[in-house]
């Protein structure tokens, strides 16, 4: 990894814009900076663990669908809450659009080794939505509520 | 994250450390499918210092549970605490694996 491929814009305490390179190696400092963005902003431990997980799995199915693998396209992560504490994570990336036919989760029933990923994004998030009106790519908003 | 592989008569213990994620979960695919590969029958995953695990991670280790399946030998998991149990919770794939509450108790059950 190189420092280059992943750019964190402070903008306030509640708000964070990081752009990367579509590489699995800047997954954990995202996750590092979701903890540390998460902790600042009040969710506790078992919270901050749901989010860092929807949010790699999240950058790793686009990694591996949108961009095929390939380590060559931008993914830009932004990080708000809102006046109620809540979380609001947007994802977007540059790829073809996804295909919502396309979008669908394991059968918990079965031993699979695929399908995980978004199984746990929609299990893990309180909202999870697939944004597809931007001129290109999709744009994934996954929503956190705070525990009062 | 880090590997330790230690071969006994009792079995193959693979003791993991760290965290475990889609970045660097091929050496552990890996390393499972060389040891089935070279007719390990009885083998343990030790997931105890796992301290993160994502869904690439757990794939690997379905693919490792399917893969000894096929080639007749027993594959274990022993200290899925923590961040872990979670994950695996999570998947309801607890009830495809035999997981062990230690090293011992897993290896005195083969």
């Amino acid at each position: 990894m190189r420092e280059k491929d992943l750019n964190v814009r402070v903008v306030s305490n509640d708000e964070i814009h990081m752009s990367m390179r579509g590489l699995q190696a800047l997954i954990k400092p995202i996750r590092e900076k979701l903890e540390h963005f998460a902790q600042e902003n009040g969710f506790d431990k078992q919270q901050i663990y749901e989010i860092k997980l929807a949010v790699n799995e999240a950058l790793a199915n686009i990694i591996k669908h949108a961009y095929k693998g390939d380590d060559v396209g931008d993914i830009e992560v932004s990080l708000e809450t809102n006046g109620l504490g809540d979380l609001e994570i947007a994802i977007q990336d540059f790829a073809e659009k996804v295909d919502m036919a396309q979008l669908v989760s394991r059968d918990l029933d079965k031993a699979e080794d695929h399908g995980l990923g978004l199984y746990l994004i929609n299990s893990l998030m309180d909202e999870v939505e697939y944004d597809l009106s931007q001129e290109k790519g999709t744009r994934l908003i996954l929503k956190k509520k705070l525990n009062q | 994250m880090s590997e330790l592989v230690a071969k006994t008569e009792d079995a193959t213990v693979i003791t993991l450390q760290g965290e475990l994620d889609v970045n660097n979960v091929d050496n552990l695919k890996s390393l499972i499918e060389s040891e089935l590969h070279e007719g390990t029958e009885k083998m343990l995953v030790d997931l105890k210092n796992v301290s993160y695990m994502d869904s690439a991670a757990l794939g690997v280790l379905v693919s490792g549970l399917k893969r000894a399946r096929l080639s007749n030998a027993q594959f274990k998991l022993a200290n899925v605490t923590g961040n872990v149990e979670n994950i695996f919770k999570l998947t309801r794939l607890t009830k495809f694996f035999d997981i062990y509450s230690s090293v011992d108790e897993a290896i005195d059950s083969f």
